[in-house]
């Protein structure tokens, strides 16, 4: 399988002392890879360097082997980013919007439009403003304008925070629909720790801006753990007594 | 990578699409629907006006001939550089604030090609807002007495289209300031104190103000004078010229190391 996201050692510092350091790992094609780690423990700060919206002190990443640095558009041609919060032109429409976003690509037209605005469940309201779409709407939003092109890759940091529970299994089951029909290749991150083990069949632990563990589900767990949640206390355990013997 | 090869064979698509989509943005604002209706409405009124004045003092200050230089020294003075300083501050610093610009720069698209088509889009304003400027101060001269003549008519086009310069450079100055801000009504009252000053200014320092390109928003009247200055216009030519390259260079630098 063709690794489609490679991380080699990306160290970002902030002037507070806090940061990433030394963060590698590789995507599958086909993976749906969890990015874990509590809050401020990094996860935006690795996503947000990936599509390069922010510069690492040391490092590299390469998307479809190109570098997102020097070769970004190249880098970025079948990659979907949703960031954070999903934010819109509030004074346009829902469908104006992905219109937008869909001129950026030359091979989309507005039948993919119609499409994706089916499948996050927006088609009745593709003529409203943004400025009146609820939290978990916009949400949907940015997810549509995110697979508009029918992206190889999705990136999404965090895609369900501040939606209530059924906003949360709605961007789940679109998640894994687009897994299954589209063949999409997701990086998610996320501090929902059974978010990731209902959704992802990869994780990756970030802890303090360290890697603490990273590899399939199945053998993370190895019988060993009956949980995310159980390896995951365990991981930190094991770096808090390293930490202090340090 | 069916992606890839197709984002190969149109390598400029991207800036176009972005120009477009800048464009649009601009289009759906409902701030510049109302500078459209003023730039018409402006020139009716002061047509009414001043021929209401004029028939009632039995003068003639300004003729038809006159009406749309005097409206474009009107225009290019307060109302369109107040229009490009609200474009910048909503184009770069508006759109840090809304958390859109991250929308942008997250699509296949190099930061060059955002940067350039955000003030390509702005640039094609200015233009549109002069031509607009231009049909509704001719259409409202009518209303004053005096003959256009086919010189008037070429001297209007000159002034027109030489006004558009000065403006575009300053569009790129306002540009390069907003990049020192997160929200617009920050560089916007930034960019509207300075430009301002500049004009204050320019009554008790006028050595020193030669080198704002503020100074040079009425240089249409140049292209006017008989005979033409060519080489007081050269010279503000290559001033103008080299403000825009110093400061689209250095705004650009300062956008691309932006960290969102």
């Amino acid at each position: 399988m063709d690794q489609i996201v490679q991380l080699e050692g990306l160290t970002k510092m902030f002037r507070n002392g806090r940061g990433i350091h030394d963060i590698s790992l590789n995507v599958q094609t086909g993976d749906i890879y969890g990015f874990f780690g509590p809050n401020g423990a990094g996860k935006t700060t690795v996503m947000k360097i990936m599509a390069g919206l922010s510069r690492a002190d040391k490092g590299k990443v390469r998307l479809f082997g190109h570098d997102v640095v020097t070769h970004y558009e190249q880098a970025m041609a079948s990659v979907g980013v949703l960031i954070e919060t999903a934010e819109a032109y509030h004074y346009m429409s829902g469908r104006r919007n992905l219109e937008l976003a869909a001129r950026m690509y030359p091979h989309v037209d507005s039948n993919r439009v119609d499409e994706v605005l089916e499948l996050v469940g927006l088609r009745s309201y593709q003529h409203e403003k943004v400025g009146h779409y609820s939290l978990g709407m916009k949400q949907r939003l940015g997810l549509a304008s995110a697979i508009v092109a029918r992206p190889e890759l999705l990136i999404l940091d965090e895609p369900t925070n501040g939606l209530d529970i059924e906003g949360m299994v709605q961007i789940r089951e679109i998640i894994m629909q687009l897994a299954r029909e589209e063949k999409i290749t997701f990086f998610i991150s996320s501090h929902l720790i059974h978010e990731m083990e209902l959704m992802c069949n990869r994780i990756a632990i970030l802890y303090g801006g360290k890697l603490i563990t990273e590899g399939y589900k199945s053998e993370l767990l190895q019988g060993r753990f009956s949980s995310l949640e159980e390896l995951f206390l365990h991981e930190v355990s094991q770096e808090r007594k390293a930490a202090a013997h340090a | 990578m069916r992606y890839h090869k197709k984002g190969r064979r149109l390598p400029m698509h991207s800036l176009y699409a972005s120009v477009w989509n800048e464009t649009l943005k601009i289009a759906y604002k409902k701030k510049t629907l109302f500078f459209m209706i003023m730039t018409l409405i402006i020139p009716a009124g002061a047509a009414l006006l001043l021929a209401n004045v004029q028939g009632n003092l039995g003068i003639s200050a300004v003729s038809s001939s006159d009406f749309p230089i005097v409206m474009l020294n009107l225009f290019t003075a307060i109302f369109l550089p107040l229009f490009v300083f609200m474009g910048a501050a909503d184009h770069f610093s508006g759109e840090i604030s809304d958390r859109t610009l991250k929308v942008i720069l997250t699509r296949p698209i190099s930061r060059f090609k955002v940067f350039a088509a955000k003030q390509i889009s702005l640039a094609m304003y200015i233009a549109a807002y002069l031509l607009i400027a231009l049909i509704a101060s001719v259409v409202s001269a009518f209303f004053l007495s005096g003959v256009m003549s086919g010189f008037a008519v070429l001297d209007w086009l000159i002034a027109y289209g030489t006004a558009f310069v000065p403006l575009a450079v300053l569009s790129i100055t306002a540009v390069l300031l907003a990049q020192f801000f997160t929200s617009s009504s920050g560089a916007l009252t930034i960019s509207i104190l300075l430009y301002i000053a500049a004009k204050v200014g320019a009554f008790f320092f006028p050595q020193a103000l030669t080198y704002s390109p503020t100074s040079y928003m009425d240089w249409h009247m140049l292209w006017l004078g008989r005979p033409m200055p060519s080489g007081e216009l050269w010279s503000i030519c290559m001033f103008l010229l080299a403000c825009s390259i110093l400061f689209f260079t250095a705004g650009f630098y300062l956008f691309d190391k932006k960290e969102l």
